[in-house]
């Protein structure tokens, strides 16, 4: 059987570390047949649907996923000049949960780039994105953003009888753990949130974040990604979890 | 059985949003869900209302309330609308596009400083939200973010991508509640026919990118009516001016989902 893996730089590398070949998937590959890894670091959500969805539309193979999804403050737009666009919102820690109150935003700032992490300086397009992060866009909103596309990858790849694992990068984006966890209080979910929750089908997910199987094994103190140590905890956790489940 | 119906101002039917006290007004007894000779008629259905609204208040309905013995007819409405929660007033903003919003091919090409207007969802957060000191203020900030988004930041791709990612989530809720459904929209623009596309009275006409075609092949075809309410309503609105389905295109959009459903035997 094939593995494709898709997330963000916990399985892709951090840029400062550069290319090393004990990633978990490189790891995790003396399993598989093949492993395909399409992760990008610093991509968003977004992008991890939309790549999946292309790699499986193109390759009907014989495919086990497994789907790191990644921080909910990260998007993409299409633009017909710049392609897909990443846009990473920094919002600021003291401002997580009333986005539309004036104070604090300073804290927040915006980046935006391409496909091939080229900076993008537009100033419309920065100010009109820079405004929706401090205006516009609610901590709700960006979970809902969030788990329409779980929700959205769960039924693509029930549809098409592809078998997958859901992790996350770290607790406060895995639904088993504490997806709440990015709130001040739990009074600040939305009925809505809560809703959508309850669509996701729990019993694909691994039971705990790369974070947490990796432990303290990060590189420095500047860089928090998994380092050689790191990688094969989650590499051994993933894969026992992966035969657990489906043998 | 029952009728469950959600959708915009093709099911709520035209006019005001809110009264001159500020409280939404609701559905009309006139409209195509009350035409249908049902049981019981539940109608969700908001003026200027979003797809994002659309969803959220079906699956709030249907977690609230038992789900046997009801058919859910959804009318999508534009894509360019959408829904924010407010934490400051614990509230849904609805951003509705408004008359004089003109895009082509590209929405950069709007050339108006206000595409949108703003509705609150809840009327007594819509009080709260009009007696705050800096409503003004607020109302301003948020039209006009919507207004530069959508001229300088997203495409329509974006905003079609985030429908098909809203009706593909209202599939698999509908499903996993064994709730027997059809869908319809407003509009050509976003009408799902099998193997067409249209390009109909929104003015919209963009290439899609390939993942746009995966998601819409995601969407389950079958489940959808043949023609918008608009289409169905034809000629029969309420003025030159208004495009609204009058108390007679209500009622031909009534017998045409009645006709459909049965021929489906969902009813």
């Amino acid at each position: 059987m094939k593995l494709l893996v898709n997330g963000c730089s916990f399985s892709a590398g951090s840029s400062m570390q550069g290319s090393v070949p004990w990633l978990w998937p490189e790891v995790i590959s003396e399993n598989f047949s093949e492993v395909h890894n399409i992760s990008k670091a610093g991509g968003s959500n977004d992008r991890i649907l939309r790549t999946t969805m292309d790699f499986c539309k193109k390759n009907m193979e014989d495919y086990f996923v497994i789907i790191q999804w990644t921080s909910a403050f990260r998007h993409e737009y299409y633009s017909n000049q710049y392609g897909w666009m990443n846009i990473t919102c920094n919002v600021g820690d003291n401002n997580l949960t009333q986005l539309t109150n004036e104070s604090n935003k300073h804290n927040n700032t915006i980046e935006v780039t391409d496909e091939n992490d080229n900076i993008i300086e537009n100033k419309f397009l920065l100010d009109a994105l820079n405004k929706e992060m401090l205006y516009l866009t609610s901590i709700n909103d960006y979970n809902i953003r969030y788990l329409k596309n779980v929700l959205t990858l769960q039924y693509y790849l029930d549809k098409n009888n592809i078998k997958y694992m859901f992790t996350s990068m770290n607790e406060q984006e895995h639904i088993n753990v504490n997806l709440d966890a990015i709130y001040s209080k739990p009074t600040d979910v939305t009925i809505f949130e809560a809703n959508l929750k309850k669509q996701l089908n729990k019993t694909n997910w691994s039971k705990q974040s790369l974070q947490t199987y990796m432990v303290e094994n990060y590189i420095s103190q500047n860089d928090r990604h998994p380092n050689e140590k790191g990688n094969k905890l989650i590499a051994q956790a993933l894969f026992e979890e992966l035969m657990e489940k489906h043998g | 059985m029952k009728l469950f119906a959600n959708g915009c101002s093709y099911t709520a039917g035209h006019g005001d949003v809110h009264d001159t006290n500020g409280k939404l007004i609701p559905p009309q007894d006139f409209t195509w869900p009350y035409q249908m000779d049902m049981d019981y008629v539940v109608n969700m259905s908001r003026r200027g209302g979003s797809n994002d609204r659309i969803l959220r208040t079906t699956m709030n309905y249907f977690n609230k309330n038992n789900a046997e013995d009801y058919i859910a007819v959804i009318q999508w409405t534009s894509p360019v609308r959408f829904e924010r929660f407010f934490p400051l007033h614990n509230c849904w903003t609805e951003y509705c596009n408004t008359s004089v919003m003109e895009v082509n091919h590209t929405l950069k090409d709007s050339k108006h400083k206000v595409g949108y207007t703003l509705h609150v969802d809840d009327e007594n957060v819509l009080r709260n939200f009009f007696d705050a000191s800096d409503f003004h203020n607020d109302i301003y900030n948020l039209q006009d973010t919507a207004t530069r988004v959508l001229m300088h930041a997203k495409e329509i791709n974006d905003y079609l991508i985030d429908f098909y990612k809203t009706v593909i989530i209202m599939q698999q809720f509908l499903e996993s509640k064994n709730i027997p459904y059809m869908f319809t929209s407003m509009s050509f623009f976003n009408h799902l026919k099998k193997d067409e596309t249209y390009f109909g009275i929104d003015k919209f006409e963009i290439p899609l990118t390939p993942y746009e075609h995966s998601l819409y092949e995601t969407l389950n075809q079958s489940v959808w009516n043949n023609d918008p309410v608009s289409a169905i309503a034809k000629d029969n609105v309420v003025s030159e001016t208004n495009g609204h389905p009058n108390e007679i295109g209500h009622k031909i959009i009534a017998g045409s989902i009645t006709s459909t459903l049965r021929e489906r035997g969902l009813i």
